[in-house]
């Protein structure tokens, strides 16, 4: 679960800016996964995380010939991926799917000590973090963002993007009973 | 839960994100984790749960979104395309201007930019990288001018304009964003650039929202701000949340008797300046060419520079120098403005 940062990101959007469309779908590729990953636990829903994929680069097409490289492309990625998710859940388009509690205990093995975590059972534990904690962590570990710049993108000081991924990680640990026995 | 185990827990979480932590507190938190089976557990699940895969998007899923894309290239391709027909079936008939009005009915951005970008198309062909000229040079240029002052963003103290200083220009490739800071606080919405007003404003809980545009707001950090019609004509309000809400105007000049508003390209941030619509160059000479021609004067008597052979009705250049009560005060760059009605 490391973020991938693309080194060659600069050029690539240089060359998409002038309207290289082998660069744009080079670009599309490289970042893929965060996209689709930061908009399945926010809706829980793979065919939504599937419509995000598509209002986000289409967004990003349109936008990319204002974008500066004041930040990393992967940060302002972060920030389209962001508004278009609230963008959906606030014009109904889409619901985040509950999570059930009896589905985060099922997911996992019954020997905690020895469980073998399938990545499902984790996602489904991400998702019933709380959401600004569950965001913090994913800025981080799916885009790759500093801590700074994640408070930056968010709004809150870095002292909060530092609890709050804390805070996450514990949670998630706890839920999964990875931490000597606790369970959220 | 110790203190000591949180102070742990905590470090080794830092660093796992690569931030800064003492070597000393990751061999205390180390140390401790060693002997501390809670702690140890802690550490394990977190190399377990790093060593998971994050959710991959699917080919299919990739697909269809660069299919979405695709379809949106051809749109607009598509559009220009026609827009070049049917600027070559009129002839030499002047452009029509398109039918704007305030608040409400402003066109989408791409609309008048297909429309003035095709009009440059007529006397010229659309290549993989944007519009070349037939008869200009093969790398066609955005200009800007240097700019004194990097973080002003006072427009008491924005640096004077000379147009001399266009020969200090540097190249980027159309459709690139060159931007200086320095410029006052501006938004763009639907393509229109827009003042924002710094004294707080209270929103009217029955305002009718009209849409969103990205603005720092002068914050530092570009959020999706919340669109409002506002009381005045050609006034919006601009929220970016309960303490950050704007009164904006809309920045307006007046030319044989029609108002024509000041278009840019999307701007996030305050302190920078409009940049043209895409597709039209910065001209390389004072006097507006390659690019444009004199075109008369508007109702302050500053020089309206046009497309060759487009009427001006349908959108215009002003260069920048202008004196200090013009609309474009201060701008460093060429400016282009758009008839709303």
């Amino acid at each position: 679960m490391v973020a991938a940062r693309p080194k060659d990101d600069h050029e690539l959007v240089a060359a998409a800016q002038t309207g290289d469309m082998d660069a744009f779908e080079r670009l599309v590729r490289a970042h893929a996964d965060a996209v689709y990953g930061h908009a399945l636990r926010f809706f829980g829903d793979p065919q939504a995380a599937e419509d995000v994929m598509q209002e986000v680069w289409v967004k990003v097409y349109r936008s990319l010939g204002s974008f500066d490289e004041r930040s990393a492309f992967s940060t302002w990625l972060f920030r389209i991926t962001r508004n278009v998710c609230l963008d959906m859940f606030r014009a109904g388009k889409r619901r985040p799917v509950p999570v059930d509690p009896v589905d985060l205990v099922a997911g996992l093995s019954p020997d905690h000590a020895q469980s073998v975590v399938d990545m499902a059972a984790v996602e489904e534990a991400m998702r019933a973090l709380q959401p600004e904690d569950r965001e913090a962590l994913g800025s981080v570990t799916i885009f790759g963002l500093s801590y700074a710049e994640a408070a930056a993108e968010l709004g809150v000081p870095v002292g909060t993007v530092k609890s709050r991924v804390f805070r996450a990680r514990r949670t998630l640990l706890s839920t999964l009973g990875m931490t000597g026995g606790e369970r959220a | 839960m110790k203190a000591e185990c949180l102070q742990a827990h905590e470090t080794i979480s830092l660093a796992y994100d690569g931030e800064a932590v003492t070597s000393e507190d990751l061999k205390n938190a180390k140390t401790h984790c060693a002997s501390c089976p809670d702690c140890a557990a802690f550490v394990a699940g977190l190399a377990r749960i790093r060593q998971m895969p994050s959710p991959q998007a699917t080919e299919a899923s990739i697909d269809r979104a660069l299919v979405s894309v695709k379809r949106v290239s051809d749109a607009l391709a598509a559009r220009e395309a026609k827009d070049v027909r049917d600027a070559a079936d009129a002839d030499d008939a002047p452009a029509r201007p398109r039918v704007l009005s305030f608040g409400r009915t402003w066109p989408a951005w791409g609309g008048w930019v297909a429309t003035a970008a095709a009009v440059v198309l007529a006397v010229g062909v659309i290549t993989a990288n944007g519009i070349r000229y037939m008869n200009a040079p093969a790398e066609r240029a955005v200009v800007q001018p240097e700019m004194g002052a990097e973080s002003s963003a006072d427009w008491s103290t924005a640096p004077a304009q000379n147009s001399d200083t266009l020969s200090t220009s540097e190249s980027v490739p159309l459709g690139s964003a060159l931007v200086r800071a320095g410029a006052p606080e501006y938004v763009v919405f639907q393509g229109f650039v827009y003042a924002v007003d710094p004294k707080p404003e209270t929103l009217s809980a029955s305002a009718t929202r009209l849409g969103s545009l990205p603005s720092d707001l002068g914050t530092g950090q570009v959020r999706e701000c919340d669109v409002y019609a506002g009381d005045a004509p050609g006034a919006i309000i601009v929220s970016g949340g309960r303490t950050s809400t704007h009164v904006a105007t809309a920045i307006v000049r007046q030319f044989n008797g029609a108002s024509f508003g000041l278009a840019s390209l999307e701007i996030t941030k305050f302190g920078v300046w409009p940049q043209m619509p895409q597709g039209i160059s910065q001209p390389t000479a004072k006097d507006g060419s390659p690019v444009f021609e004199a075109g008369g004067k508007d109702n302050a008597r500053v020089t309206i520079y046009v497309l060759p052979g487009v009427d001006a009705a349908a959108g215009f250049a002003v260069a920048p120098g202008t004196s200090g009560d013009d609309p474009a005060a201060g701008n460093p760059n060429w400016t282009w403005w758009v008839p709303l009605k």
